[in-house]
């Protein structure tokens, strides 16, 4: 369950604070994959860095049960002077593996992200596509109730996308997730509920077309 | 995935951060324990050579010079590795603070504890060097007390490494700062002298130090009928608790901001 309590979020300017959203309250249902649509700088990635847990609310609570990834696609979750192999024993450990899990996790990683030899050389000396294959790879070692997805699938090649959205896929029963994309086709796809910021509100669409409809007007609207 | 309470998620964390801060310091050449113990050996050194210049004898209260300076240079680094690891001790794992288990005060935590234990290891090792190399007794005569002085002094460093570790995010500039302050601290602790063999007319003022506390109580526990008089740990305690505190008020006040640059 992730549930925003009267959340607001600002960042203070030379002019006064700039509001990213104010007095937040709502709850994301359960077992539905949501789709995230928004402007950009209208609070999409800081809203999944903050039901990530990485990031604070100013005022309110954000409420969550259940297990949540860390926000794939964004900056971070990687160290860069640490080995792919480190960095995923890392993660293997802060989430409580003992050495057979680890190295069960290990494989499917290696596997998965298809790095080859650069799996141990420092992750600073990978290409972006290489990095983004290993977060994800590390990420589908583990299973989560939530995924939180920015961008993801937009990274990578044309096979590896595939790739990912099949290991996606094939999570459908335990897992769901809650993905920012541009790729508006994608999300309708994908995807049960629509969630669409603007302005710093937030609006549920249980019905994709409906949401896509007002997705629209907002686009429209800030031409 | 299976529930953790957040004793056995907190656990995990220290133990990741703790391998991971290893194996940077040790990675490499695995030179980090020769570095660590190398450092205190050359300050031993050079200080000794100094003072068998300026002064006759060759010990302080029959305490051989590099015994005298050494146990005052591990209680120093004690101090100083901590609150100057502190500085880069969030930027060196920024990337790792994307899961939500992992958080800046983790990996505060762990680096400073890492420095104790790396000074602990070299003053178990100097120690059984000096008891072999010098026909003294190198064992603390009041293992408790020293204990407790250790205890004590890395409370007070690690708060003060709270407050190291968000400068070193939000002012770097302001960071190099810190690491010029060590050096007159080093002067002013009492690591070269005791504070008897200084003028009484000083006393006052040297006694504001806390460090210097630390470094007799410290010289107290390792040998007997060391003349500590006018020390105590309870100044040095009275100090630490509140920099502890305050120095995790801090953290907390900056923890958002620190994350965001």
């Amino acid at each position: 369950m992730i549930e925003l309590n009267n959340v607001s979020k600002y960042y203070p300017t030379p002019k006064g604070r700039k509001y990213v959203f104010k007095n937040l309250s709502f709850a994301l249902p359960e077992k539905c994959n949501i789709g995230v649509l928004g402007l950009n700088g209208s609070g999409k990635s800081t809203l999944l860095r903050m039901i990530a847990g990485t990031d604070y609310p100013n005022e309110g609570q954000i409420n969550v049960t259940g297990s949540i990834s860390w926000p794939l696609g964004l900056a971070g979750g990687t160290q860069g002077s640490m080995t792919g192999r480190e960095n995923a024993e890392f993660v293997s450990r802060i989430y409580g593996d003992n050495l057979d899990q680890m190295a069960e996790r290990l494989d499917y990683i290696l596997n998965f992200s298809e790095l080859g030899d650069y799996f141990n050389m420092p992750v600073k000396s990978y290409s972006s596509g290489m990095r983004s294959r290993l977060l994800f790879g590390i990420s589908m070692a583990f299973d989560f109730d939530v995924y939180l997805i920015d961008e993801i699938t937009a990274v990578g090649d044309i096979r590896f996308r595939k790739k990912s959205q099949q290991a996606l896929h094939e999570k459908r029963n335990c897992s769901n997730y809650i993905m920012v994309s541009h790729n508006v086709n994608d999300l309708i796809q994908e995807c049960n509920q629509l969630l669409i910021l603007d302005k710093g509100k937030v609006r549920l669409f249980s019905d994709t077309r409906e949401g896509l409809q007002f997705y629209k007007e907002v686009v429209q609207l800030n031409k | 995935m299976q529930f953790r309470n957040s004793w056995q998620i907190q656990r995990a964390v220290f133990l990741a951060l703790f391998i991971r801060e290893l194996k940077t310091r040790f990675g490499r050449y695995r030179l980090g324990f020769f570095w660590a113990m190398l450092e205190p050996i050359v300050h031993i050194l050079v200080l000794t050579t100094l003072f068998s210049f300026l002064r006759d004898g060759g010990d302080f209260y029959g305490i051989p010079f590099p015994i005298f300076f050494g146990v005052g240079i591990l209680a120093f680094f004690i101090f100083q590795k901590i609150v100057t690891g502190g500085i880069n001790s969030i930027t060196a794992n920024l990337g790792l603070f994307a899961y939500r288990q992992v958080k800046p005060l983790d990996a505060i935590v762990v680096r400073a504890f890492l420095e104790l234990l790396i000074i602990l290891l070299v003053m178990v090792f100097l120690t059984w060097m000096g008891a072999w190399f010098f026909d003294f007794e190198t064992f603390p005569h009041a293992p408790l007390l020293i204990l407790l002085v250790i205890i004590i002094l890395f409370i007070f460093s690690l708060g003060l490494a709270f407050i190291t570790s968000v400068i070193g995010v939000r002012y770097p500039e302001a960071a190099q700062l810190i690491n010029m302050l060590m050096r007159p601290l080093y002067f002013l602790s009492g690591i070269f002298f005791p504070l008897q063999a200084m003028p009484e007319d000083y006393h006052v003022y040297l006694l504001w130090n806390p460090l210097l506390h630390a470094v007799e109580q410290l010289r107290a526990g390792w040998f007997p009928d060391y003349p500590a008089d006018g020390t105590n740990i309870l100044y040095l305690f009275l100090w630490a608790l509140p920099v502890f505190f305050l120095g995790l008020a801090f953290y907390r006040n900056n923890r958002t901001r620190v994350l965001m640059s």
